[in-house]
């Protein structure tokens, strides 16, 4: 790549970034970075993309190497407003987890996993909520669903909620003529938004798997799954089986909130 | 302000907490003029569209349905479902410009007919009335003009409000709010005015509480007793529109964090001015506002559960007695997708959430 090139993308990235199309401009840095690892410019600001989409342990790398270029007011600045930003992140977490135990009259009976695994007349719909989950969980997720009548795999989107992968989805939402009342649904990682699908549907069992978690992402998730309140959500760690639930009992909301630990996604995943 | 150190004395004083109501869900003559025939906040509520994925519009109520005030079972189930969920009573808006009063109906038909039987108290809403939610900013409806006759006559309009005995007193004081003291010049002596009519009127001492919705000054300085939080005032918003996953491109208001706002609120300082705390169950106005809202993000009942129990535990702390009082805005702000009243979604989790808070509160007091 020319000179000139890396230029006009850098240019084109900032009017980008500038219009709000931060995607477009996130892959023009990225092209820019791919030629010149170590240019100031794209480093910083696909850093203050990263800050703007509350990417913010990415931001702060991007920042602190684009620092290590050369000293920049401006750069120091957004690196102060990532690291205040990574705080307020880390106290809402802390705050979350203070308030997860009020959701325990949403906690399903595990008992009622076992009444479901003993008559699998239902579907079973693994929503995977979590765009780095593991293949093996996937797998292993799967063959604990072994006696479901019908197994589909559904993976949410950052940008439109649950994306379609099959004619039960349509727009965004699952058709309720194509959820019976004795499905199952698994709804895998707490990363990414499940969308209202979950509200608008009468499943019959609701499960978050967890795989790698933070306070404030198990709240909201568990939350959408009830349907806001208005259904009850059996919560596992992911080295618990399904049928382990069936025997031995979930894990309290007090459980979760004492495991969950921001940027130690590892210490609730387990399995991984 | 009672000191701390003398507290415990009072530490059995119950907490009071009320919400505010906005009394604009029956037409009156000049909204249906400015706004269109049968224009209530209704109207309002059901122009709500979806910003974004996921985002929460319109909000449409569950039980008591798109009531109109004019009716006195919607008032009386009002108050029944906020006793029976730890509302201990109302704070209404009072429209009263220079001698003309607005949506005073409902006000005025619960002082008449005596029910239902459940305190309250005013909030003079001294701001001129606009056009602001069509976005046609500036173009004044209703003007408010000050001056010490005017004060005058404000005050002989409240006294009957004052003289019922449901009215919310502190130590015998009729408490009594301004919605935008910073509006009004030489607060001082309008406010001895205010004070002195009441005095002359037999009314014990006012207790003038000034609403946070700028930057505020301590209120004794201008002759009032205390100030009463009012958020999402003074919120220091840290706009989340980057992340909302297909925001609107017609979208220039911000999209922030109820989470974040409820940090900042339990990391307030105390203020050296007598200060009641304020708790809101969710913030959307983009119903009033459309594209140029405001919308906090992350509301859940078990949050705003949570924060009710902070604020209450730290009043119980600071204050004792009478002025034991935590505000809610709001009961019925459905314009601004703020409200206590259960709605489609949430039915009364949000209720249930500040009763709980409440409980929590009052247990962790006992295990004390």
């Amino acid at each position: 790549m020319e000179r000139q090139t890396v230029a006009t993308l850098l240019q084109e990235a900032l009017d980008a970034q500038r219009a709000g199309n931060l995607d477009q401009a996130s892959d023009k840095y990225e092209l820019v970075l791919l030629e010149e690892p170590n240019n100031f410019d794209a480093l910083h600001m696909l850093g203050v993309i990263c800050l703007q989409r509350s990417h913010l342990e990415r931001a702060e790398v991007l920042v602190t190497q684009a620092l290590s270029m050369r000293r920049d007011t401006a750069a120091e600045y957004n690196l102060s407003l990532i690291r205040q930003c990574r705080e307020f992140s880390v106290r809402e977490g802390q705050l979350c987890r203070r308030v997860l135990p009020r959701l325990a009259k949403l906690l399903l009976p595990a008992k009622d996993v076992e009444t479901w695994l003993r008559s699998p007349c239902g579907a079973a719909h693994i929503v995977v909520a979590d765009p780095d989950v593991a293949p093996h969980l996937l797998q292993q997720t799967r063959n604990l669903l072994s006696l479901a009548r019908q197994l589909r795999v559904w993976f949410a989107g950052p940008e439109s909620g649950i994306v379609r992968q099959d004619t039960v989805f349509e727009r965004g939402r699952l058709r309720a003529e194509a959820v019976g009342a004795h499905d199952l649904a698994i709804v895998v990682g707490t990363k990414l938004p499940v969308g209202e699908w979950a509200t608008d549907t009468a499943l019959g069992l609701r499960v978050l798997l967890m795989t790698c978690d933070a306070p404030c992402q198990f709240l909201d998730r568990f939350r959408e799954l009830s349907g806001e309140g208005r259904a009850q959500v059996l919560p596992c760690f992911s080295d618990v089986s399904l049928r382990d639930c069936s025997v031995l009992p979930a894990p309290t909301l007090g459980e979760i909130a004492a495991t969950l630990v921001p940027g130690d996604a590892m210490a609730v995943a387990g399995a991984e | 302000m009672t000191d701390p150190v003398k507290m415990t004395e009072c530490e059995s004083a119950a907490m009071r907490t009320i919400a505010f109501y906005l009394p604009q869900f029956h037409p009156i003559p000049e909204n249906d003029l400015w706004w269109g025939t049968g224009f209530t906040e209704w109207t309002n509520a059901r122009r709500g569209k979806p910003q974004f994925i996921g985002h929460y519009q319109p909000h449409e109520p569950e039980e008591l349905g798109c009531y109109d005030l004019r009716e006195a079972s919607v008032r009386a189930a009002q108050a029944d479902l906020a006793r029976r969920h730890g509302v201990y009573g109302f704070c209404y808006y009072f429209y009263w410009f220079n001698g003309k009063r607005l949506l005073e109906r409902p006000l005025n038909d619960m002082l008449t007919d005596g029910t239902p039987d459940f305190p309250f108290c005013v909030c003079w809403a001294n701001e001129n009335w606009t056009r602001r939610w069509d976005g046609l900013d500036r173009e004044i409806l209703m003007e408010q003009i000050y001056g010490p006759a005017d004060a005058e006559d404000l005050m002989l309009e409240l006294l009957t409000l004052f003289r019922d005995r449901r009215y919310i007193r502190i130590n015998g004081r009729p408490l009594l709010l301004i919605y935008k003291t910073h509006l009004i010049p030489d607060l001082a002596s309008i406010a001895a005015i205010w004070r002195r009519v009441a005095a002359e009127a037999g009314v014990p001492s006012l207790y003038l509480c000034a609403c946070e919705t700028s930057d505020t000054l301590d209120p004794r300085s201008y002759g009032f007793d205390a100030a009463v939080e009012f958020p999402p005032h003074r919120h220091q918003a840290v706009s989340l529109n980057a992340k909302m996953p297909g925001l609107s491109a017609n979208f220039d208001g911000i999209v922030t964090s109820y989470r974040s706002h409820i940090l900042q609120s339990l990391d307030r300082r105390p203020p050296s001015y007598p200060l009641f705390r304020t708790v809101m169950p969710m913030w959307d106005n983009t119903a009033r506002r459309q594209h140029s809202g405001t919308i906090f993000t992350g509301s859940s009942p078990e949050l705003f559960g949570h924060w009710v129990e902070e604020i209450v535990t730290q009043t119980r702390s600071r204050l004792a007695g009478d002025e034991r009082l935590v505000f809610v805005n709001a009961w019925n702000e459905w314009g601004e997708g703020c409200h206590l009243e259960p709605d489609q979604r949430y039915g009364r989790q949000y209720l249930e959430a500040l009763r709980d808070g409440l409980a929590h509160a009052q247990s962790s007091v006992r295990e004390r």
